[in-house]
């Protein structure tokens, strides 16, 4: 069988969705709804035991817990703010603990934000957001944070002339040039770094040479080119941190970083198709609907027949549906139809062409 | 892709005022979602099961659990059809468990009204034959029409994973659907 094949019998599944329940049932899915966030449902406990083992490490490592601390010592002014997204995030300053909650509180150097079993929290750090997932320490430094544990995902804005941002972790430092990366903390292990947008340089500690990494690619490198740049952080021993929590990101220790190309931007087409999918995906997201074309017409030329197709064709389409010339929707929306006939957005497709057509 | 929370801060709001509990809210996400929720549910189970079933208020019973692990990274629409699509697939496995233990009956083909109710009864039993990571991915993919990226923000997978998933999935899919 064949992909068209296959294609035309998930078209079978196309049927008329029945009409939506009437006023009376509606109300009833609304009671059930705001039912759900009261009730405690299985699994909650799971959750519960390990929030509470969260809060027992967290005295067992001597922060010091206070519960919910009405007023935290001051201190230098502040410098970004965070907020809790989900569960429980605790935020540490000298000593004293408070509870993150979900309106915006304050950061200031030195300040550690520690997420629990089911917290998630996100922090504003000048011109980086990050969103950290659970389990995840993250310390407000100069020009950065540092990250102990866990995972965070980090979106940077374009920085000015002379501003940089730095994540540090207890094997590298990872320096953000308008972009976005999540950086996973593992104990004993190496920190990994995937970058989603843009360009991030990683220099391990040790001093040994770093990367540069664009869209798609990762830390640590593959093995084939570990050989070549070998990166000091797949040998850095485990956790032991070389500064302090606390202490200022060196400024001059991403001098030693080596631009090269990955195994995968070289040896193979994958990480060039993620890098254009992301692209256009980015385009897409700021509305730049000329862009995102740009982005899928560059795609489907150099991979016409790469699994990604369909999602090109399909973005190309509501991109030109979106945009102001109705030629070019229709265009784009005939093309995806020629190349997928029973695809799942066929019907959009003949929406797009009853709608634009003259 | 990773977008943060800022691309959808107001869906953002509208998650955090359900989880607080305002109806307003249940309401706003419900007059917002349910038509993509019953499509979307329509496709997975077929309408006769959406009809006899509560799966349209179990579909967003589980959205507003779900909604504590929301970060942002997705529009609330994309979020929730990932959610529908497994309150669809455990509803057709828990189906399947069902009529194993007390033999129900399946519908009739005059009570559906898929274009071919034999063949979207075939693919629905082959899907629950895939692993779910599979069955997921190309649920979203092939039968919602979400493209790679998005379902690679929405399982946490890089779309290269996401692309080795479908491409996998269609091929056992195949392979269930030639089988005598």
């Amino acid at each position: 069988m064949k992909d068209d094949e296959l294609e035309k019998m998930l078209g079978a599944l196309e049927e008329e969705p029945p009409p939506l329940p009437g006023e009376a049932r509606r109300e009833q899915i609304l009671d059930a709804m705001v039912q759900a966030t009261r009730s405690p449902r299985r699994g909650r406990w799971r959750w519960s035991i390990l929030a509470l083992a969260g809060v027992a490490a967290a005295l067992a490592l001597g922060l010091g817990w206070q519960g919910r601390s009405p007023s935290m010592p001051g201190g230098p002014s502040p410098v970004g703010v965070a907020r809790s997204v989900a569960g429980e995030a605790l935020l540490v300053r000298g000593g004293l603990v408070q509870k993150v909650q979900q309106a915006e509180l304050e950061l200031r150097l030195g300040d550690r934000l520690n997420t629990l079993a089911d917290g998630r929290a996100t922090a504003r750090l000048g011109f980086a957001f990050a969103s950290l997932s659970p389990m995840t320490e993250l310390t407000v430094v100069p020009e950065g944070c540092e990250l102990r544990a866990g995972a965070a995902s980090f979106e940077v804005d374009p920085l000015p002339r002379g501003r940089r941002f730095l994540v540090g972790t207890p094997d590298i430092l990872v320096e953000v040039h308008g972009t976005a990366f999540r950086v996973v903390v593992t104990p004993g292990a190496p920190t990994r770094v995937l970058v989603s947008e843009g360009v991030v340089s990683v220099s391990p500690r040790s001093g040994d040479p770093g990367a540069k990494l664009l869209a798609g690619e990762q830390w640590p490198l593959a093995p084939s080119a570990a050989s070549v740049a070998a990166p000091a952080a797949s040998s850095a021993s485990p956790v032991a941190p070389q500064a302090p929590p606390s202490a200022p990101v060196p400024s001059s220790s991403v001098a030693s970083v080596h631009p090269r190309s990955t195994p995968a931007a070289a040896g193979s087409d994958l990480a060039e198709q993620n890098r254009l999918l992301l692209e256009a995906a980015d385009a897409k997201r700021r509305g730049d609907a000329s862009a995102e074309k740009k982005a899928l017409d560059a795609y489907l030329r150099r991979f016409p027949d790469a699994p990604g197709a369909h999602d090109a064709l399909a973005g190309k389409m509501r991109a030109a549906a979106k945009g102001k010339d109705p030629r070019d929707a229709v265009r784009a929306a005939k093309a995806y139809l020629a190349t997928y006939p029973r695809g799942p957005l066929a019907v959009e497709a003949r929406s797009i062409i009853a709608r634009h057509a003259p | 892709m990773i977008q943060g929370g800022r691309a959808h801060e107001e869906d953002l709001r509208l998650a955090s005022r359900v989880l607080a509990g305002e109806r307003s809210a249940a309401a706003e996400l419900y007059d917002r979602l349910a038509p993509k929720m019953n499509l979307a549910l329509t496709r997975v189970v077929g309408r006769h099961f959406v009809e006899a079933e509560d799966t349209l208020q179990n579909a967003f019973v589980e959205l507003v659990v779900s909604l504590k692990n929301y970060q942002g990274a997705c529009s609330l629409g994309t979020w929730a059809s990932r959610v529908t699509t497994n309150v669809g697939l455990n509803a057709l496995r828990s189906r399947r468990r069902r009529r194993a233990v007390v033999s129900e009956e399946e519908p009739s083909e005059q009570s559906t009204r898929a274009p071919d109710p034999l063949v979207a009864r075939r693919l629905r039993a082959a899907l629950l034959e895939l692993s779910e990571e599979k069955a997921e991915a190309l649920v979203l993919h092939d039968v919602l029409g979400h493209d790679m990226a998005d379902i690679a923000v929405l399982t946490g997978a890089t779309v290269a994973a996401i692309q080795s998933r479908i491409a996998r999935a269609r091929s056992e899919l195949r392979a269930l659907l030639e089988a005598p």
